[in-house]
């Protein structure tokens, strides 16, 4: 009986050992909630983009250019300049800051990448295929009051060789937007994101 | 010889043959690759590195070795992407692997994961540097600049002969609007150059802007000392454009092993760079352009002689690790003699068999990178560019050089000559290309 009962349990155990060992080898997938707070590491990620976003968008949403104004003002989005150590597409910063500020009517935006794609629709139209009366009037584009752009910055700095379990390495992120007058050029509003994390990593490893 | 040992011999025997084969020899795929490139099939190099079989110990040397031949051959995006996996399996491995180096105690370094140089590490960036220019990328070569002086700053001793990647990123950053970074790595260069007039020349504008005057009165003085005027053509006057050429020439040098006998049955293998003669020689380069030969004042950086500063400065390192294995190997010779001494004899011979220099290492790389900077006319030129001794020349029927703008032009030395490195698709699978159809 004592001996059934022992071979019943090191079968269970064999079972359990081997379901342990597929599910750990079987690739899952989850749901992120991208409104959260998700690193993996030290590197730029879509929680800073969304924090950045997050706070220059209600900066520059209650700068008094943008709240003073009667009317909602009209920018051009000349792009965040990416000076970091990391490839990083700063157009997804403008992108998203554009559409916060567009949904909520504080600013308008006239979009510079679609510039020649407007030149080159004009001229089809003006071309003879399309019918006078459903032509765009020309000259009638609005021009833009203030220009956005900024720079985003990286500094990382590794801890200096010494004896130690664990190597650690810091990096910081800051993020600065300017708006600047187009007919004066002064610069109206600035405001600036820091982030900063820390990445720690055991130097012994099997 | 007693009954236990004897039934001992097949069981230790196969473990150290295991050990032998799986602890030494290159993957061939590797050595494969490298002879393509060097016949003028960069195709199939890269083919047999995608395809072949490359062990994990040397998948580092895999991802450099591809990412220089897509460089070279003007597969930029497919050259962007190993470097990138190159530079975080670099990352992946600065840790000690514990199991890893319990092996590399009994066999050798060549069993381990290969890390890299810290030279190497540098010219993965550079290569990244040099693959976003030919794309016109200033801001993603920028990217890779930064990144390059991580690796300076970590490994400063090591590196500080590669007075072309300082200037060169230096440059990207300068043009990217940082002149404050590009100031403070042209400093650095022009200290490391000893004071090279050429470094002088560019970095000027950079310590004006970024408001260094005592960097400013340094190159000045070091300008005073370029008789015929040609650094200072570097600046474009207004209506000018430049063209900033970056020449890869040559061919970096091969570690080799050296043996230290510390007993008859008993060595110490360790690599070193042999002092080459062709490595002292500056690969010189000539530029004609529209017929009339172009004064230059070229920026050079030997890529052997950086290479074994970096060896050199893991000197202590590889040392510490070979008493080890000595201690090691030794220890067990003693034990196993114990139990036979036949068996004694042969796990020392073995041993020393075994016994190899990690002689890895990324070995497309060219021997030289020069940079050159000139201002230029705008408007269409025929630019001659010619290097070393041998007459390879390349000639550039249409350089366009813009108002205001660089140019920028990159050469690599390959078997048919000197080639203009411009981006290029990989070539279709043979499936679907389109085949003749017969009527």
């Amino acid at each position: 009986m004592t001996d059934h009962r022992t071979g019943a349990v090191q079968r269970l155990a064999v079972v359990a050992l081997l379901a342990l060992s597929l599910a750990g080898c079987a690739a899952t997938t989850r749901q992120l909630d991208t409104e959260g707070t998700t690193n993996y590491d030290d590197t730029y990620g879509f929680s800073d983009k969304n924090e950045i976003v997050d706070v220059l968008t209600e900066s520059l949403a209650a700068s008094r250019p943008v709240a003073s104004a009667s009317a909602a003002p009209i920018a051009v989005i000349y792009g965040v300049a990416n000076r970091t150590s990391e490839h990083i597409d700063t157009s997804g910063i403008t992108d998203d800051i554009r559409n916060a500020l567009l949904r909520s009517g504080d600013l308008r935006f006239v979009s510079r990448p679609q510039r020649d794609n407007l030149t080159l629709e004009a001229d089809y139209q003006y071309a003879g295929f399309v019918a006078p009366e459903q032509r765009v009037a020309e000259g009638r584009q609005v021009g833009a009051d203030y220009i956005v752009s900024g720079t985003l910055r990286s500094i990382s700095k590794r801890q200096p060789s010494q004896w130690r379990l664990n190597k650690k390495r810091y990096t910081y992120y800051s993020m600065t937007l300017e708006l600047t007058d187009l007919e004066s050029g002064e610069l109206v509003w600035a405001d600036s994101v820091e982030l900063a994390r820390e990445l720690s990593q055991p130097i012994l490893r099997w | 010889m007693t009954g236990t040992s004897m039934r001992r011999w097949p069981g230790i025997a196969l473990a150290l043959i295991a050990l032998i084969a799986g602890g030494c020899a290159t993957s061939g795929a590797i050595v494969q690759a490298r002879g393509d490139f060097r016949a003028g099939d960069p195709d199939a190099a890269l083919a047999v590195l995608a395809t072949g079989r490359i062990a994990e110990r040397d998948r580092l040397v895999a991802l450099m070795e591809g990412g220089f031949i897509a460089h070279a051959s003007g597969r930029i995006h497919d050259s962007i992407r190993l470097l990138r996996d190159a530079a975080r399996l670099v990352d992946e491995l600065d840790a000690v692997f514990v199991g890893e180096q319990g092996g590399a105690l009994l066999v050798s370094d060549r069993a381990t994961r290969y890390r890299g140089e810290y030279a190497e590490r540098l010219w993965i960036r550079t290569v990244q540097m040099l693959n976003h220019l030919v794309l016109g990328d200033w801001e993603g070569a920028s990217v890779e600049a930064r990144q390059a002086i991580e690796v300076f700053d970590r490994y400063a001793e090591a590196l500080q002969a590669d007075v072309f990647t300082r200037t060169l990123l230096a440059r990207v950053l300068h043009a990217v609007g940082e002149p404050g970074a590009a100031a403070i790595e042209y400093a650095l260069a022009f200290e490391q150059s000893g004071g090279q007039v050429g470094v002088a020349a560019l970095a000027r504008s950079a310590a004006r802007e970024a408001g260094r005057p005592d960097d400013v009165v340094r190159y000045d003085k070091a300008l005073e000392r370029d008789a015929r005027g040609v650094a200072r053509q570097v600046q474009a006057r207004t209506g000018d454009g430049s063209l900033l050429l970056i020449v890869a020439s040559g061919q970096v040098p091969r570690k080799r092993a050296g043996n230290l006998f510390i007993a008859p049955d008993a060595r110490i293998s360790f690599p070193y760079y042999p002092n080459f003669p062709d490595m002292a020689i500056i690969d010189g380069i000539r530029l004609v352009l529209d017929g009339e030969p172009l004064p230059i004042d070229p920026i050079g950086t030997r890529l052997g002689q950086v290479a074994e500063a970096s060896l050199a400065a893991r000197a202590r390192q590889v040392v510490t690790r070979q008493t080890l294995r000595v201690v090691a190997k030794q220890g067990l010779g003693v034990a196993a003699s114990r139990e036979d001494p036949a068996l004694g004899l042969l796990v020392n011979a073995l041993f020393f068999l075994l016994e190899e220099a990690d002689t890895r290492s990324w070995r497309t790389l060219p021997g030289q990178w020069t940079l050159i900077e000139r201002a230029l006319p705008t408007g269409r030129h025929r630019l001659e560019v010619s290097a070393g001794s041998s007459g390879r020349r390349v000639v550039i029927e249409d350089l366009r050089i813009d108002a205001g703008a660089t140019s920028v032009l990159v050469l690599a030395d390959g078997p048919e000559g000197l080639q203009r490195i411009t981006p290029r698709a990989a070539p279709a699978p043979a499936a679907t290309r389109v085949s003749e159809v017969s009527p």
